[in-house]
Formats: C-alpha cells, structure tokens, sequence
C-alpha cells in the first residue's frame, strides 16, 4: 500500500463522523456533494469528482438543474450518477407556490386568501367565488357563481347549494370582491354569508370561511373576527368600521352561552 | 411530483426503496422531511444509510439557495427571508442568526450567532450588538428556528426582541425584524409589533 492510499484510509468515515458531530456547517459545498457521491460511487475518490461538477456548473443549483447528458460529460459521472444527482435535484428543490393548487390542503388562512386574491384581483365586477373542499380541507373544485354590476350584490343559496352537491363537498369557502374597496364587511355581507352558512348547512355542508379581496389584499371575516379587526389598519379601516367590527364581535360574544 | 416518487426516485437508486415508502408514510411533506434529525429519520425508515443521504439532501438544498445569495448588493425582502429561511433547513436544534446591513440597506454578512438545544437557544443580546458593531453595520435582521414545527412566536421572543430592539436603538443600529422560522414558514416580529404589545 503507498502513503497516499494510507492517508485516504478511513477518509469517508472520518467525514460522516465530522458531518455526525457538527452538521452541515463546518463543511465547504463541494464536501456536501463529495458525500452524497459516496451512496452511488463505492470506492472512488468523490472529492474530485464533486470539485469537477462545481467547476463545470458554477453552483450546485446549476449541477442540479443540468440535464443528464450533461452531468454525464463530466469526468467520473457515470449513468447511474447521473441518475442519481438528477433525482438529489428534484428531492433538494423546495417547490414555491404555483399558480396549480392540485392537492394542496386548504386548511391556512393565508393561503385561501392569497388563493382568491388571484382569482378575483383581474375582476372590475362584483364576483363571488366557491371553493368546494372534502373532509380533509382538499380542494375538489372553484366555481364562479356571480359576475353582476357593482352594488348588486344580491345572493342566493341556490347555485351554491347544486354546485357543492354536484362536486360531493362538504365544506366550502366563499370569497367575493370589493373592486373599488373597502377591504371590510358590509352589514349585507354578513348577512348573505349567515344566509348561505344556513343553507349549506341544511344539505350538510360546512360554510368555513368567507373572505373579501379589495386591491392586493384580502381579509377573512365569518369565523375569525377579531383576526379581521387586526388586519385593518386604522387609516384603512377608519373609525366607523372599527366601530363596527367591534360590534359584531362583542355580539358574537354576547351568543356565546 | 410527489414526495413519495421523489424518495423512491433518490432511495431506489442506493437500493434502499422501502425506505422510502416508510418515510413517505410518515413524513407527509419536504418540509417536515428537512427538519427531522437524523436519529428520527433512521429510526422511521430503520435504515442508517438513507437517513445519512436525507440529512445531506436537507444540507444541500439549503446551499442550493444560500450559495446563489450574493452580499454587498441589494435585495428584495422576499429574497432575504428566502435566504434566511433556507439556511436553517436541516438543523435541528434551535439557533440565533444575524443579518447585518449597510448604510445603503444591503446586506453585508449572515452568521450564527448562538446554538441551543432542540427547543431552547439562549440569545445574549451583547453578544449580537458586538457582531453588528464589529461589522459596522447600520441595520439587522435577528432571526431564529423552532425545530418543533411552529413558527407562532412565544411570548419569551416578543421579550427577547423588545430588549435587543432597545440595546439596537442605543447604538444607533435598526433593527429591522425578527425572524421566527420553522420549516418553509417564517413569522416575523417587527419593532411596531412590539409598540402594539406594550399599549396592550
């Protein structure tokens, strides 16, 4: 055995101890990947390899975005490297909120209001939307049930009522818009909500939340009140709203038993 | 493509596919995945190897965001809390973190600043005001993890900040916010929060 292969002895040992004790921190980028190679390379040296990728690519969100003929073109990646940094790629990327909701849990406030902002920020008319969700806060399906002039918001359970039904939900969410503002509920808001809160419930659905988009922000007002109330600033909301938040909490409070 | 097929399509490859289904079963989600240690990650997958590879794939997907972030230019906050929320991927033990400014607003260095344990992290507020003095900077960002998985801030971080907020203002340092990071989510705890909290 020659020097150098008795100083190599023990080295990726050595490195997962390292990596064991004092985590990813103490380590360069190339070490990272160094070590990663080591699941798919047995007995080669990695560093090299890992420093030729750094080189070729520039950065490792490069390496892990290059298609497979080029990580192949790299000295000591095979196929099964390739493969394999391919799949380190897709696992490492964190997916950033799209435009596609497919599965996701509808169970954040946040994300339902971001949800209906873009859904009804391009509408200059009165627009209310339904989001139709299962027993796990899943989406099953949007309907856009009224475009009408501004001020004629007038509502009925109807449409709400078929199309939960024809989708098999049993919760949904409503949101609606205020094209010119404000960003708080009318006395007529609440009562459309609590009139369709009733009519879903009487078909076995749950009325969750209701939410008003006005410009680039949006509020949730039918459960969480005092949440709402927070998110009104004062210039915004002025004291009459406040006022009327107020209000309807303390009412709300007031039914409590 | 969901988390399951991305394990199997990384765990399939080292020989190791069941595994990847018994953490898919348990780990619902990325997030959750980057911030289980890796004792966790053995003991749900009962293989060491792929519990090693997963906490090297929370390690390089956190470089793969803080490595593209360049000091001395400027950002937007999106960016920044992009950065400072990526690099805490893969710890799990709660830690302190300063960003520090220029007089221009552009950020001119990141460090660690203090390492507790799973739940508890000791901040000294001397301690970030001599990172930022030494540095020269003008503003801050403080920023910290809850391993545990919920980014609501305590009571004790509303205190804590309300005094580094304080010892900031007297050395002429802003501090911007306070970061409170858990996964993918991060609350932020800003200095008109506090205003809100003392009225109260």
């Amino acid at each position: 055995m020659t020097e150098k292969e008795n100083l190599h002895k023990g080295h990726r040992q050595r490195m997962r101890r390292k990596f064991d004790e004092h985590g990813a921190k103490v380590f360069e980028t190339h070490e990272l990947l160094e070590m990663a190679l080591y699941h798919v390379v047995p007995q080669m040296n990695t560093n090299h390899t890992a420093r030729r990728l750094i080189s070729r690519f520039g950065s490792l969100d490069a390496i892990f975005s290059a298609s497979r003929d080029e990580l192949m073109s790299v000295e000591g990646i095979g196929g099964k490297c390739a493969d394999f940094l391919l799949a380190l790629g897709r696992l490492t990327a964190v997916a950033k909120e799209t435009e596609d909701v497919g599965e996701k849990s509808f169970d954040d406030y946040s994300y339902c209001g971001r949800y209906f902002l873009r859904l009804l920020e391009e509408k200059r008319d009165y627009t209310v939307a339904l989001v139709l969700l299962d027993g796990n806060m899943c989406h099953l399906g949007t309907r856009e049930l009224y475009s009408l002039d501004l001020g004629s918001g007038g509502v009925k359970p109807s449409p709400f009522i078929s199309a939960a039904v024809e989708c098999g939900a049993c919760l949904a969410m409503i949101g609606h818009n205020h094209p010119h503002g404000p960003l708080f509920p009318s006395e007529a808001d609440m009562q459309t909500t609590h009139l369709l809160e009733a009519s879903l419930a009487a078909s076995g659905i749950r009325l969750v939340e209701s939410y008003i988009v006005s410009g680039d922000r949006f509020v949730g007002y039918q459960n969480n009140l005092s949440l709402a109330f927070s998110q009104l600033d004062d210039r915004e909301a002025g004291g009459a709203v406040a006022k009327f938040i107020k209000s309807k909490m303390e009412a709300q409070k007031g039914n409590e038993p | 493509m969901n988390l399951e097929n991305e394990l199997l399509d990384a765990l399939s490859l080292i020989k190791k596919p069941l595994a990847a289904k018994r953490l898919a079963e348990e780990i619902k989600t990325k997030e959750r995945l980057f911030a289980t240690s890796r004792d966790t990650l053995a003991e749900i997958s009962g293989d060491e190897g792929a519990a090693r590879l997963l906490s090297l794939a929370a390690a390089l997907s956190a470089r793969r965001i803080c490595d593209g972030f360049r000091f001395g230019i400027s950002h937007t906050d999106a960016e920044i809390c992009d950065f400072i929320v990526a690099s805490f991927r893969g710890i799990p033990v709660e830690v302190v973190c300063i960003m520090l400014f220029d007089k221009q607003m552009r950020p001119i260095s990141y460090e660690l600043v203090n390492e507790g344990t799973a739940n508890y992290s000791d901040v000294v507020p001397i301690k970030l005001l001599e990172r930022a003095t030494r540095k020269g900077a003008l503003a801050a960002i403080i920023a910290h993890n809850h391993p545990a998985g919920d980014p609501a801030p305590s009571a004790e971080d509303f205190t804590s900040t309300l005094i580094i907020k304080d010892l900031f203002d007297k050395a002429g340092i802003k501090l911007l916010y306070h970061l409170v990071v858990s996964g993918n989510k991060a609350a932020r705890i800003t200095p008109e929060m506090l205003s809100l909290r003392i009225e109260q």
